[in-house]
């Protein structure tokens, strides 16, 4: 379960204050209008931000002083989620291991996410030749891989139609079960994704 | 001002196509077989080999200090150490080269593995002056990659050579012949560090060379031959890579400090380099300060030589800013002007100093001796006029992207427009860039070295002329003034009716 017990910010001359519960394997929706803190609340819980006072707990491990890359998370960003100068293969591979060096089975395992996000005929692509909704498949792709038990999605569906969200996150419900991925997702696109949601938090 | 856009444009074309057609018409008049001679290939081939040399080192110790400054811990340090490195934009090249011979020189507090006075020396100097200018460029560089690629790679657990690897690399070499080519066109085109520290007559560059046709032999052919290789190369560079020059600096987005990816042995090793630096720094400062503190100061400074120098050369700084900062405004009226920003930026390492000079004294200085000072002021204002340019240009665009709808709708008149909306907003950026290019001026040395040094020196001039005879503490005296009144010409400029600025 990961719990943000009384966790608190003041960095940009106004208070932020979070206190919520999302259970193991739940997917919560976090929305509200821009500039609440909803992505500071990620950052937060990710380690890019310190938080000035209260904690943030994953499965009662009390993640506030742990290294960002060893914390359980993999987090999706608004943009720049890809390297412009790494094919669509690479910037996927980085989710299995930042040595770029895949041995078959991982090769596999990739090919596998790539064709479930529709983005397999992309793979010797660069993201400049992408549209906006292909990146972010590709980024999905990338979080995915990961296999991380507390998934942060910051508006993961930016540039993508009703057909590919939907199938977006039909993908990210088939890794939620198989894995019970804890999955925090900040997003506008409301109606969308509201019936996929354990629990919805608008800041 | 928008009328006086056509007139400084005509003005300029008048200079530059008649110094060009007139050096043309000299050397048809040579044979030019008499003018491409052994001593001018010497003299080309060790411009390029130099300039070569120079900016190569220049770039590798540039991207290893830039690197250092973004990834080391002491913020407060990297902030001054970045903030002094700034120093030799502004500083004198003669005040520079006085501080490296007084550390590195015959009797330096550092002994080298070669002569200052030697073709390792010029080098030398070349990469101290223009490693500033490399860290300057490629901190762009830094600051254009994403936060968020920054992130992913503390996320995903990135080593140190994977984030060069995967991050820093492919955008360093993507921007490096941005760096490389106005480091080289600048050491090509070098003037004073080759004048003061080359051995023998055939080891300069070709503006040194243009310098020594026009002092001592008078040739026209052979310093038309000389100018017009020095343009044609510049021009070839520029032909070459017209898309290399400008740096696309759009933003600053790096987050270093919130997520430092490199490991601890290796900011430990880029502290050590920031620190170096600081030391570097120090000991330049302390040289310099010895040296006057030991020269008989008063001697110097109460001479009537010193105080008619200081006077020129204020008279010539301040007179060069208001032409150029006022040319610069004019011109940006021009909206063809405004297209062609990016290579008049370059314009003053493809056309150095004394190839402007020598270009404009053939075509009407040799007519009017009496007046020089005005042809050096002409000079300096001309080779700050795209520093200017650059500087008031992005505020202006700023200006009209906020008020162009209502000036519009109010329907103001050209003047008023400039009169209300245009001067008040543009306040600041107008003193700098008039304090900038005073700086230029005050340091110049090529302009007024040309026309008129030893019975108007100024003091870059009469500084030149105690190193001449070999003495290094009146020089420093000198040296030290220019400092001072560069610092508090600076200074005077930018407190300059502060409130108005404000308003």
């Amino acid at each position: 379960m990961l719990k943000i017990d009384q966790v608190g910010f003041h960095g940009y001359g106004y208070p932020l204050h979070y206190n919520f519960e999302a259970p193991s394997g739940s997917l919560t929706l976090i929305s509200g209008p821009s500039g609440q803190g909803k992505t500071t609340l990620l950052s937060m819980i990710a380690g890019f931000i310190n938080p000035q006072g209260g904690r943030i707990i994953f499965n009662n491990q009390v993640l506030n002083n742990i290294a960002i890359n060893k914390r359980p998370i993999s987090m999706l960003f608004q943009d720049h989620n890809l390297f412009p100068h790494l094919s669509v293969y690479y910037n996927a591979a980085l989710g299995l291991t930042s040595s770029l060096k895949l041995t078959p089975l991982e090769k596999e395992t990739l090919e596998h996410m790539a064709s479930e996000l529709g983005i397999l005929q992309l793979l010797d692509k660069y993201p400049e030749e992408l549209s906006g909704g292909q990146r972010q498949r590709v980024a999905l792709a990338r979080v995915l891989l990961r296999k991380r038990p507390l998934l942060l999605l910051d508006e993961p569906f930016v540039g993508l139609d009703q057909f590919h969200i939907r199938k977006a996150l039909e993908t990210i419900e088939k890794q939620r079960e198989k894995y019970n991925l804890t999955i925090l997702l900040v997003s506008h696109q409301y109606e969308l994704i509201e019936k996929y949601a354990d629990q919805i938090i608008v800041i | 001002m928008r009328s006086l856009s056509y007139p400084i444009i005509l003005f300029l074309l008048i200079l530059i196509l008649g110094s060009l057609g007139s050096l043309f018409i000299v050397s048809y008049a040579k044979p030019w077989q008499t003018i491409f001679d052994d001593y001018l290939y010497d003299v080309l081939s060790f411009s390029l080999k130099q300039a070569f040399i120079s900016s190569f080192l220049s770039l590798i110790i540039g991207l290893l200090m830039t690197r250092s400054h973004i990834h080391a811990t002491n913020s407060s340090l990297k902030k001054f150490v970045g903030k002094a490195l700034g120093l030799p934009f502004i500083l004198p090249t003669m005040v520079m080269i006085q501080i490296l011979l007084h550390l590195f020189g015959h009797n330096g507090w550092f002994k080298l593995p070669f002569s200052m006075y030697s073709e390792s020396g010029i080098i030398f100097t070349h990469i101290i002056l223009n490693v500033p200018f490399v860290v300057f460029l490629m901190r762009q560089v830094w600051e254009e990659i994403p936060q968020e690629h920054w992130r992913t790679a503390k996320h995903l657990g990135f080593s140190s050579w994977q984030f060069w690897k995967i991050i820093e690399w492919p955008m360093v070499r993507s921007y490096l012949l941005h760096a490389f080519v106005p480091v080289f066109l600048l050491c090509f085109t070098s003037f004073t560090p080759v004048l003061i520290l080359s051995p023998t007559p055939t080891q300069v560059t070709l503006e040194v060379a243009i310098y020594q046709s026009f002092m001592f032999e008078l040739d026209f052919g052979n310093i038309v031959g000389l100018v017009l290789l020095q343009l044609f190369v510049g021009l070839l560079i520029l032909f070459l890579f017209p898309n290399l020059l400008p740096f696309k600096h759009e933003k600053t987005s790096y987050m270093v400090k919130s997520v430092e990816i490199v490991s601890r042995a290796e900011r430990f090793f880029h502290d050590s380099i920031i620190y170096f630096t600081l030391f570097v720094l120090l000991m330049m400062g302390l040289a310099l300060l010895e040296t006057t503190l030991d020269a008989n100061m008063f001697e110097v400074y109460f001479s009537s030589e010193f105080f008619m120098s200081l006077i020129r050369s204020t008279l010539i700084a301040c007179l060069a800013g208001v032409i150029s900062t006022v040319a610069a405004v004019g011109l940006l009226k021009c909206p063809f002007i405004q297209t062609m920003q990016s290579y008049i930026s370059i314009l003053p390492v493809v056309i150095p100093t004394v190839t402007l000079g020598a270009g404009l004294y053939i075509f009407i200085g040799r007519h009017f001796p009496d007046l020089s000072l005005l042809f050096v002021i002409l000079i300096n204002a001309l080779v700050g006029l795209p520093f200017a340019l650059r500087l008031l240009q992005g505020r202006l665009h700023a200006v009209h992207r906020k008020y162009h709808q209502r000036i519009l709708e109010i329907r103001l008149t050209p003047e008023q427009q400039w009169k209300f909306v245009e001067k008040p907003l543009l306040y600041p950026s107008l003193k700098l860039s008039f304090a900038l290019v005073t700086a230029i001026s005050f340091g110049d040395l090529g302009a007024i070295i040309l026309f008129s040094s030893h019975e108007n020196p100024t003091l870059t001039a009469l500084m030149y002329q105690y190193i001449e005879s070999l003495d290094m503490q009146g020089s420093a005296c000198i040296a030290f003034a220019l400092l001072v009144c560069i610092s508090a010409l600076f200074i005077f400029i930018q407190n300059m009716g502060g409130t108005r600025a404000k308003n």
